[in-house]
């Protein structure tokens, strides 16, 4: 076996092989040897079919199978041989395959890049200084309680105004006649609340408590009912009970009841510690971030167009199934397919270049997570899983599934290995990055 | 006049044809029941190109098949023990 390896580009390799006659002739006996155990013709035992009448039927399909069997095995005898690590499918150009003959054939693929890591260890990064002030815990508890708010009926007023939950019945027609879902009993609104047209909670603003009353709403040319959209509608009013949004009282009966704490500080303590958590969590992703920034900047990688390729579709695939989920929204246009596509490119390339580099450092340090490991965080995840456990413990008793798996956790020990000996040198924030600590990314 | 595509019917592929043909150079045809030597050997050789030295014919009388209360009969046939030249040999896969 005759072999060359050519470096085309710093990731693109290819390989010449010529195989020797004897070889072609043995392999297309094998082949015919066991077609004829396998085939029935017409006019012969099984098993007793002469060679000439099988070529003479199946000719082509064993020539087929021959040339990739061929190709197949001695491709993957020089990668393993040469220690090539391929990450595209190779793309093969062979000659006539002729019995006797020597065979030869050239496959062009991609590698991944040799890398030398250098410097990747105490990395200079910057951490953003954030702390929680206690008006953060003061509305992060007040959001706590507005979502513990209970409705009451108001008794002292017959007037429903702005901010009350009227319970309302109400009938609305067109022209005298009624349309679908323009009918409603015991129906709570939350007066200026923003989730009926604003014409309509002005009518019911100001409406007593069982009074009749008829009111006239043009709804707008865009109103997504199409039925209604553009048409005036009579509505007759009916206001049945009148609420009040309460909010509980803030004490150490409140934090007993809905914080699971013994007293209000305790609560206060409780969101502080999560707030922080959080805040803790925002900053360990800017520094992974930034890391890998700079670990790119300092080694200029090819990525492999095939890696990146496929990183794209992946990230094309997650971006789609997002936007699908939730609907348009006016105020920014969706970007074209085109520009999407290349923004995710270059994520896509940015990526790749990362898992390489991390990969590689992993290597060079040792960093290694055993089958132990892997099947830790596959019960995690299933334990995460909840009601779709089972699908999940499905899909992680693939191999592949499971070296994806074991790849993501030796990148993420990688990373925290890097960041423990980071120089992290700590800055103040600037003032926008305070206000809203509680926003995840 | 039959034509010789009428006198030959069908190449009989089987495994007694296989051993006949390695150990006497002969083949074997599906011919019209009612062809003779002369016409078999006629339209091999226009049709193969070869050059025949024998014929020996069969007739094959077609077996009584019976459907329920009707009674059938399969067409009777011949089959053609043709010898060729040695040398020459016909292959049914490539050309006809």
């Amino acid at each position: 076996m005759k072999i060359d390896v050519n470096e085309l580009g710093p990731v693109q390799r290819k390989i010449s092989v010529e195989l020797p006659p004897e070889t072609v002739t043995s392999e297309f006996s094998r082949a015919y040897k066991n077609l004829g155990q396998r085939v029935r013709v017409k006019g012969f035992r099984p098993g007793k079919i002469p060679r000439h009448v099988l070529q003479g039927i199946y000719g082509d399909e064993i020539k087929g199978e021959v040339r990739s069997h061929l190709v197949e095995e001695s491709l993957g005898e020089v990668i393993k041989e040469r220690g090539l690590q391929i990450v595209s499918r190779p793309e093969v150009e062979a000659n006539e395959l002729v019995e006797g003959r020597p065979f030869s054939f050239s496959a062009v693929f991609e590698v991944k890049p040799e890398i030398e890591a250098k410097d990747y260890l105490g990395v200079e990064l910057q951490k953003v200084k954030l702390t929680i002030s206690d008006a953060q815990v003061q509305a992060a508890l007040g959001r706590f309680q507005e979502g513990h708010a209970r409705l009451e009926v108001v008794g002292d007023r017959k007037i429903v105004q702005r901010g009350d939950f009227a319970t309302l019945d109400f009938e609305g027609s067109i022209g005298g006649k009624p349309f679908a879902g323009g009918k409603g009993e015991n129906y709570v609104l939350e007066v200026g609340g923003g989730h009926a047209l604003p014409q309509f909670e002005d009518a019911v603003a100001g409406l007593e408590l069982g009074e009749q009353r008829t009111v006239q709403i043009k709804y707008p040319d865009d109103y997504p009912n199409k039925e209604i959209a553009g048409k005036t509608v009579d509505f007759s009013l009916v206001a049945r009970e009148i609420k009040e949004k309460v909010l509980p009282a803030l004490d150490d009966d409140f934090a007993k009841d809905h914080g699971e704490c013994a007293s209000l500080a305790e609560l206060r303590e409780k969101i502080r510690a999560r707030l922080e958590d959080e805040i803790k969590h925002i900053q360990n992703e800017g520094l992974k971030e930034q890391l890998i920034g700079r670990l790119i900047e300092k080694h200029p990688i090819t990525p492999p167009g095939s890696m990146v390729e496929r990183q794209t579709r992946y990230l094309m695939e997650r971006y789609q199934e997002q936007a699908s989920r939730q609907p348009p929204s006016d105020s920014s246009p969706a970007p074209s397919p085109d520009e999407t596509r290349k923004s995710l490119e270059t994520r896509a390339a940015r990526q790749v270049r990362a898992t390489l580099l991390i990969e590689r450092i992993s290597q060079l340090e040792k960093i290694e997570v055993t089958e132990n490991d892997v099947r830790e965080r596959v019960d995690q995840l299933v334990r995460a899983a909840g009601e779709r456990a089972k699908t999940v413990r499905d899909i992680y008793s693939r191999p592949d599934a499971r070296d994806e798996l074991r790849a993501q956790l030796v990148f993420d020990r990688t990373v925290s290995y890097l960041l423990e000996r980071a120089k992290v040198a700590q800055i103040d924030p600037p003032p926008s990055v305070v206000d809203e600590p509680g926003e995840k990314s | 006049m039959k034509g010789p595509r009428d006198v030959i019917q069908a190449p009989l592929i089987s495994e007694k044809g296989s051993l006949l043909t390695e150990a006497g150079n002969q083949v074997l045809f599906k011919v019209r029941p009612d062809a003779n030597k002369i016409e078999v050997k006629k339209a091999v050789e226009t049709l193969f190109k070869v050059k025949v030295e024998k014929v020996r014919v069969a007739r094959y009388l077609g077996k009584v098949r019976r459907v329920g209360r009707s009674m059938g009969r399969r067409s009777d046939w011949k089959k053609a023990y043709v010898t060729l030249r040695e040398g020459d040999k016909i292959d049914f896969f490539g050309g006809a």
